[in-house]
C-alpha cells in the first residue's frame, strides 16, 4: 500500500507523523511505501483543511491529528 | 513574585555580577513566566478550539459579504492555529468553497499575526496598553488589506486549483474527547513553539544584559528604525511568541513602541517559507501585493504610534 502524509513545510507535526509512520511500518513489517507531500495545491485538491492529512491508497483516512504509534498500527492493520 | 525570587536565587547562587547577572536573571525569569502562562492558556484555548473546527469556520463565513464577513474572518483568524503552515490549508478550503476573496485574505493576514496565546502572554510582558494596540491594529491592517486587494481585483492571480470535497460529517465530540483533543494539541503546540520561545528569550536576555541603551536609542529610534524593523521582520519566520521577549528587552532599552509593534507584526504576519507555500496556489503578483499591502499597513501603524505615543 501507499501511505502519504500531506503537510506543508514548517509543520513540524506533519514531519513527525511521517517519521512515526515510517517507524511503525518498519517495526511491524507492513508492506507500505511512506511518503510526504507538502504541495499546498494538492492539500486543497484532497480537501484537507487541518494538517497533517493521512492517506492510504488514495483515500484520506484522517486529518488534523497526530495519533500514537499504537493507534497508527491499528489504522494500518485495519487497511491491510 | 515567586519566579522573580527564583531567578534572583539562581543568579545569587551562581555568584553572577553585572551584565551577566542581568542577562541570566532575565532568561530564567522570562522562561518560567512565559512557560507557565503558555501552559495555562494553550490548554484552555485548545479546549475552546474544539468548538471551531475549520469546516465550521468556513460554514460561518459562507454567504457573508459585507463588513461583518471581514470582521468575522479577523476574529476567526485570532482563534485559529498560529503557524502559517496550518493557516494556509484552511485559507485554501475557504477559497475552494467560494468565500469572497477579500474575506479569505483577511483571514490569511490576521491568523498568523494575532493569536490568543500571544494576547495572554503579551500583557504580562509589555503591558495591557501595548497588547490592545497590537490586537486592534493587527485586525485593522488585516481587514484593510483584504478589502484593498479585493478592490484591486487581485483575485485573478489565484492559480486554478482543484478543490476536493470536505463535507465530512463531524460528530459533536463529548466533553472528554474535547479535553483529550485539547491535551494532545497543547502537547504538540508546546513542542513546536518552545524552541522559538527559549531562543527568543535567550536573545532577549543577551540584549537585556549586553546591548548598550545608546545603541538602541541612537540607531533604532527614528522613522528609519520602523522601516528597518519591517524590512528585517518580513523575510524571517519565527513564532510570534519567540519575538515577544526580544521586543520586550529592546523596548526596555528605549526602542520606541511603534517600532517594536511593527517588528512583532512583520515577523509574525509574513515570512519567506510562507511565500514558498503560497506560490503553489498564487501567482507572484498576488503574493507580492499581499506582502506590500500588509507591509505598508504595518509600517504606517509603526510610524503612527511612534508619532502619537
Amino acid at each position: 500500500m501507499n501511505i502519504t502524509i500531506y503537510g506543508p513545510e514548517g509543520c513540524s507535526n506533519c514531519s513527525q507523523l511521517k517519521e512515526k509512520t515510517q517507524a511503525v511500518v518498519e517495526e511491524h513489517g507492513f508492506e507500505a511505501e511512506v511518503t510526504k507531500d507538502g504541495d499546498a495545491a494538492k492539500l486543497a485538491a484532497k480537501g484537507i483543511m487541518s494538517t497533517p492529512g493521512f492517506e492510504i491508497d488514495d483515500e484520506i483516512v484522517f486529518s488534523g491529528s497526530n495519533p500514537s504509534k499504537e493507534e497508527l498500527v491499528e489504522i494500518i492493520d485495519d487497511w491491510a | 513574585m515567586v519566579f522573580d525570587q527564583f531567578a534572583t536565587a539562581v543568579v545569587d547562587f551562581l555568584g553572577l555580577e553585572g551584565a551577566l547577572r542581568a542577562a541570566v536573571h532575565f532568561w530564567v525569569y522570562d522562561t518560567l513566566k512565559i512557560t507557565a502562562m503558555l501552559l495555562a492558556v494553550i490548554f484552555g484555548v485548545g479546549y475552546l478550539r474544539t468548538y471551531f473546527p475549520p469546516e465550521k469556520i468556513r460554514a460561518y463565513l459562507e454567504g457573508k459579504r459585507a463588513i461583518t464577513g471581514y470582521a468575522i474572518a479577523a476574529g476567526l483568524g485570532i482563534v485559529s492555529p498560529f503557524c502559517s503552515c496550518s493557516t494556509i490549508p484552511i485559507f485554501l478550503g475557504m477559497v475552494g468553497a467560494g468565500i469572497p476573496f477579500g474575506i479569505t485574505m483577511t483571514f490569511l493576514a490576521v491568523s498568523p499575526m494575532i493569536n490568543e496565546a500571544a494576547l495572554v502572554v503579551l500583557p504580562g510582558v509589555v503591558g495591557f496598553r501595548l497588547t490592545a494596540l497590537y490586537a486592534v491594529s493587527g485586525v485593522t491592517i488585516g481587514m484593510t488589506s483584504g478589502y484593498l486587494l479585493n478592490k484591486a481585483g487581485m483575485d485573478r492571480y489565484i492559480k486554478e486549483f482543484e478543490f476536493g470535497d470536505t463535507d465530512v460529517d463531524i460528530d459533536e465530540p463529548t466533553r472528554r474527547e474535547r479535553a483529550q483533543q485539547a491535551y494532545a494539541e497543547s502537547k504538540e503546540l508546546l513542542r513546536e513553539i518552545m524552541p522559538y520561545v527559549v531562543v527568543g528569550i535567550g536573545l532577549g536576555a543577551v540584549i537585556h544584559g549586553y546591548v548598550p541603551q545608546e545603541l538602541v536609542t541612537s540607531y533604532l529610534s527614528g522613522p528609519l528604525g520602523v522601516l528597518g524593523a519591517v524590512a528585517v521582520g518580513v523575510p524571517i519566520y519565527t513564532n510570534i511568541l519567540g519575538v515577544i521577549p526580544v521586543v520586550e528587552s529592546l523596548i526596555g532599552k528605549g526602542l520606541p513602541i511603534g517600532t517594536g509593534l511593527a517588528f512583532m507584526m512583520s515577523v509574525a504576519a509574513l515570512s519567506l517559507p510562507q511565500f514558498m507555500i503560497l506560490s503553489k496556489v498564487m501567482r507572484k503578483e498576488l503574493i507580492a501585493s499581499f506582502a506590500v499591502t500588509l507591509g505598508s499597513g504595518i509600517l504606517f501603524i509603526g510610524l503612527l504610534f511612534n508619532a502619537v505615543i
